[in-house]
């Protein structure tokens, strides 16, 4: 009797473990957030803007350091060489190397297309956590499409400055790498995806070596980022991200 | 000689009836030359006047309290302080009607479909509901209250825009006094239309204690001062005392010409326009006018002569001749004023879009909608003149038959008796 106790028991035991996960979903949105980021890093990059009428690459180099700090300049085409954008806080400055002047962007230029992609400058200056800004949960958890993924809903507190009515991070359920991130309006409607592939050990960690966002609402269009080189835990100064660096 | 002139104005009180007809059409002449001017004049001045006053307390007053700085660039970072005692004592001046507190800033409102640049108004909603004519505009949800924190009331073309309605959300971002870059969210609680494109998609209001807090500003803080006057004809005068007496060294007090220039020189190129097309009409009628009365004198030859003939003076005669023309102008004069304010009083309350035809939103000045529904302006000062102004054309109209008269040669005119 008392050994069918115990089987009973450790058949309790082990079904509501299968239920109630012991993933930490605040761990992941933090890996998730801080993927590209190290305490410094430097990076190249190639951003490919696709619309209905053109589409084009930049290369782009880029130096951070922490979650504030940012610098990334072109370095092709060679029309538009060392066009550097400079992140410092909320603030953000572009170099016109033509005309040899800094420009702060103000706020009224923050819904601006960042360097003609789907990126505005906003989305370059902010630095919302997603523990921060959002209630989360696991809403899913087990293999989708032959992937062993996590899936995490987050709905925005109710006075974060956020314009998504609900944001699902996908990650892979081994590393936490992200999948996919798919952001809804505030009617839940799909609103934009973005894509993580191609993952890859680059500067000693695993990475999505690509990102792809995707809006909904124009059919065709997409901004691609392909990671070419990383390197974390760097040591740059502070000084680095100056603007009087940023007219070097 | 006062009976002579006394005389004198009964001969011309009777010659001008004895032909009924001609002095009709001299008198229906020179009512159509008053009252068509007159009636222009009270529908136009009524518009501007409308807009004007609209204007003003939509947004800073016929008179505004601001930065020394603030008109060259209207940034977030430029305000004046010590508000609460220069509103205290502005509102104690007899010429005051209300005054309103304002916080603006300019940034830019994102939602998941798009982003667009707006300007936020931070004012108190009590006193809003008063003196603008905003809340009367709202189509969907509830003007504003006080206390109530990220509710703002939005523009219909910025909601279609935004793609939000009553209770959805957007970020609005802008920078706050210390320049530093602030995003904040605000829930819509209303919806207006004013059919201006500029407002309707572009404006949004808060309460004012939210755009402090998103600026950073203090209670005693504001980015203008509005004040409306209760006689606005005046408003460059009490102007020029405020400055004198109120103004701190970084603030200045300036006129609604000043702070909507656009506007004004609209309006002024609007009025100089109708005064062109009325001075092309009044030549019109004038003229129409001095054939009348040079008709009416000149037909009347023969009756001259045979009165000269008997003994009369010629000055008798152009006397007579004056006193007829001013008693033309006596008479039809203020008939045409009356005639002009009637017809403008009929079709007061109308809507100028059902007259003319057109779509509301097209009337616009300087980015501002006009009220399209008609609301003449009866000023007396206005009508005097127009009705002065042509009494002394109409004078000035027989001077020629006058002289032609003084040139009758008797024997000539009365050869064919």
């Amino acid at each position: 009797m008392k050994k069918l106790l115990g089987i009973l028991v450790l058949v309790l035991l082990s079904s509501s473990s299968a239920f109630a996960s012991n993933l930490n979903p605040e761990k992941i949105l933090n890996s998730v957030d801080d993927i590209y980021r190290s305490n410094a890093s430097y990076g190249v990059l190639n951003l490919s803007v696709t619309t209905t009428n053109w589409q084009r690459t930049l290369t782009l180099e880029q130096w951070s350091k922490g979650k504030d700090k940012h610098l990334i300049r072109v370095l092709k085409p060679k029309k538009e060489k060392d066009l550097t954008t400079l992140r410092v806080d909320n603030n953000v400055w572009n170099y016109m190397p033509k005309v040899k002047r800094v420009v702060k962007i103000p706020s009224s230029m923050m819904a601006s297309s960042w360097m003609g992609s789907h990126f505005t400058n906003d989305d370059l200056v902010k630095q919302s956590r997603m523990v921060k800004d959002y209630t989360f949960s696991i809403t899913y958890e087990g293999k989708r499409e032959g992937k062993n993924i996590v899936e995490i809903s987050c709905f925005p507190k109710k006075d974060a400055a956020v314009v998504w009515g609900k944001v699902e991070v996908i990650v892979y359920r081994d590393d936490f790498i992200p999948l996919r991130i798919i952001y809804y309006d505030e009617d839940l409607q799909l609103s934009r995806t973005l894509d993580f592939t191609n993952i890859q050990m680059m500067g000693d960690k695993m990475i999505p070596t690509q990102m792809t966002m995707i809006p909904v609402d124009e059919p065709g269009e997409s901004t691609a980022i392909q990671w070419k080189k990383i390197q974390f835990d760097l040591t740059i100064s502070d000084d680095f991200f100056s603007l009087r660096k940023l007219q070097q | 000689m006062k009976s002579k002139l006394l005389m004198i104005i009964k001969i011309g009180w009777l010659s001008i009836w004895r032909n009924k007809r001609r002095t009709l059409i001299s008198l229906f002449s020179i009512v159509i030359g008053t009252g068509i001017p007159t009636f222009f004049v009270c529908i136009a001045w009524g518009f501007y006047a409308g807009l004007i006053d609209d204007v003003a307390r939509l947004m800073s007053g016929h008179v505004t309290y601001e930065h020394i700085d603030y008109r060259n660039s209207p940034s977030n970072d430029l305000w004046v302080d010590d508000i609460q005692k220069i509103n205290k004592t502005l509102n104690s001046n007899a010429e005051v009607l209300f005054t309103k507190q304002i916080v603006n800033l300019q940034g830019v409102a994102h939602t998941a479909k798009s982003s667009v640049g707006i300007s936020l108004m931070g004012i108190e909603p009590s006193k809003e509901i008063t003196i603008s004519f905003l809340p009367e505009t709202i189509v969907e949800g509830e003007y504003l209250s006080e206390g109530d924190g990220r509710w703002v009331i939005v523009g219909k073309k910025l909601a279609e825009n935004l793609n939000v309605n009553v209770g959805k959300k957007f970020v609005f971002t802008t920078n706050d006094v210390k320049g530093e870059l602030v995003e904040e969210l605000f829930r819509v609680k209303g919806i207006f239309k004013t059919g201006s494109k500029e407002i309707d998609g572009h404006f949004i209001q808060s309460d004012i204690e939210l755009a402090r807090m998103v600026a950073g500003l203090s209670s005693d803080d504001v980015s203008q001062l509005g004040i409306i006057v209760k006689n606005p004809d005046t408003h460059e005068r009490f102007l020029r005392e405020m400055q004198k007496t109120l103004a701190k060294k970084n603030g200045v007090f300036l006129s609604w010409q000043q702070i909507m220039p656009d506007v004004a020189t609209t309006i002024r190129m609007d009025r100089t326009a109708i005064t062109s097309i009325m001075v092309l009409l009044v030549v019109i009628v004038l003229f129409t006018m001095f054939s009348t009365i040079l008709m009416s004198t000149l037909e009347r030859k023969r009756e001259f002569a045979s009165l000269l003939a008997i003994g009369t003076q010629q000055i008798e005669l152009k006397l007579q001749i004056f006193i007829e023309t001013i008693i033309f102008g006596l008479i039809a004069c203020p008939i045409g004023s009356l005639l002009g304010v009637g017809v403008a009083k009929w079709m007061e309350g109308y809507d100028l879009m059902d007259v003319v035809g057109g779509k509301t939103e097209d009337m616009t000045v300087g980015g501002f909608g006009m009220d399209t529904i008609i609301t003449p302006l009866f000023s007396a000062p206005l009508i005097l003149q127009i009705s002065i102004f042509f009494f002394l054309a109409v004078q000035l109209l027989s001077v020629l038959p006058v002289y032609l008269i003084s040139r009758i040669s008797i024997t000539d005119e009365l050869r064919s008796i």
